[in-house]
């Protein structure tokens, strides 16, 4: 099938930003197995990355990993 | 020492379910995850809140598995974005379908290797997002950081929707052409 028509629709879906219309097509055509789209959402997650990747990282909080490790004790 | 041990290394002995390979991971990958989950929630509570649920559900989708072939950078990094995204949504009472990590199993996700090409090159990509002019930019903040739908956003910026859509999409394509030509290995046709 082609899908040439959903070329850019892969960022907007990763991010639920598209209309539901859209989404719907995009999901349905993915779940065909379709090579094309599995290829672009890889690339869709890169460039999410890439843009993620901007805001300046912060340092842990002290006691940090302390903390999360008693959550997942907890669980 | 945290640095010692190879990120791959650390995600084998993670998913050989040794706890403290995830405190080393939180240690090594959390202070990027924490500035763009700033970017996104207010209150520190939240965004540590957050974070923390990024790599507890990084713990969760490992168990019983023998490997993981995705990078888990990229993983955690789309992860946190959706936990951090849906509280925005449910603040603001959002109809919107509910936003959840992906899988871990996904096959589209990029693996360590095309996470290591990306790092290598990370300066040259930030660079380049950063001559994006202001106006693509803050619809771009929109969508990324904001968690505004295509609709939602061509509300708030008085646009015609269909004029929104093609200013967003010729961004995203924007900064798609650029990864490719700084990272030369994607088999993308653009």
């Amino acid at each position: 099938m082609d899908c040439q028509y959903l070329e850019d629709l892969h960022e907007l879906f990763l991010l639920g930003a598209l209309a539901e219309q859209d989404e719907i097509k995009l999901r349905e055509h993915v779940a065909t197995g379709c090579p094309r789209c599995a290829e672009r959402l890889g690339e869709a997650a890169l460039t999410l990355f890439a843009i993620l990747q901007s805001p300046r990282p912060l340092r842990n909080d002290p006691g940090a990993r302390a903390r999360l490790l008693r959550r997942l004790r907890a669980k | 020492m945290p640095d010692e041990v190879a990120t791959p290394e650390l995600l084998s002995r993670l998913v050989a379910r040794e706890e403290g390979a995830l405190g080393l991971l939180y240690e090594r990958l959390g202070p990027p995850l924490r500035g763009m989950v700033a970017r996104i929630l207010t209150s520190q509570e939240e965004v540590e809140d957050v974070v923390e649920n990024s790599f507890l559900e990084l713990w969760k989708q490992t168990a019983q598995k023998t490997s993981v072939k995705a990078s888990v950078e990229v993983w955690l990094t789309l992860a946190a974005r959706d936990l951090a995204v849906e509280r925005l949504r449910a603040a603001r009472k959002s109809p919107r379908r509910k936003l959840s990590p992906p899988s871990l199993d996904s096959a589209w996700l990029p693996d360590s290797s095309e996470f290591a090409l990306f790092a290598r090159r990370r300066e040259l990509v930030r660079n380049a997002l950063g001559v994006l002019p202001a106006s693509q930019r803050a619809v771009l903040d929109l969508a990324v950081y904001r968690g505004r739908t295509e609709e939602e956003m061509a509300d708030l910026l008085h646009k015609p929707l269909g004029r929104l859509r093609d200013e967003l999409r010729a961004t995203l394509r924007y900064v798609r052409q650029r990864l490719h030509a700084l990272m030369g290995t994607w088999t993308a046709n653009i």
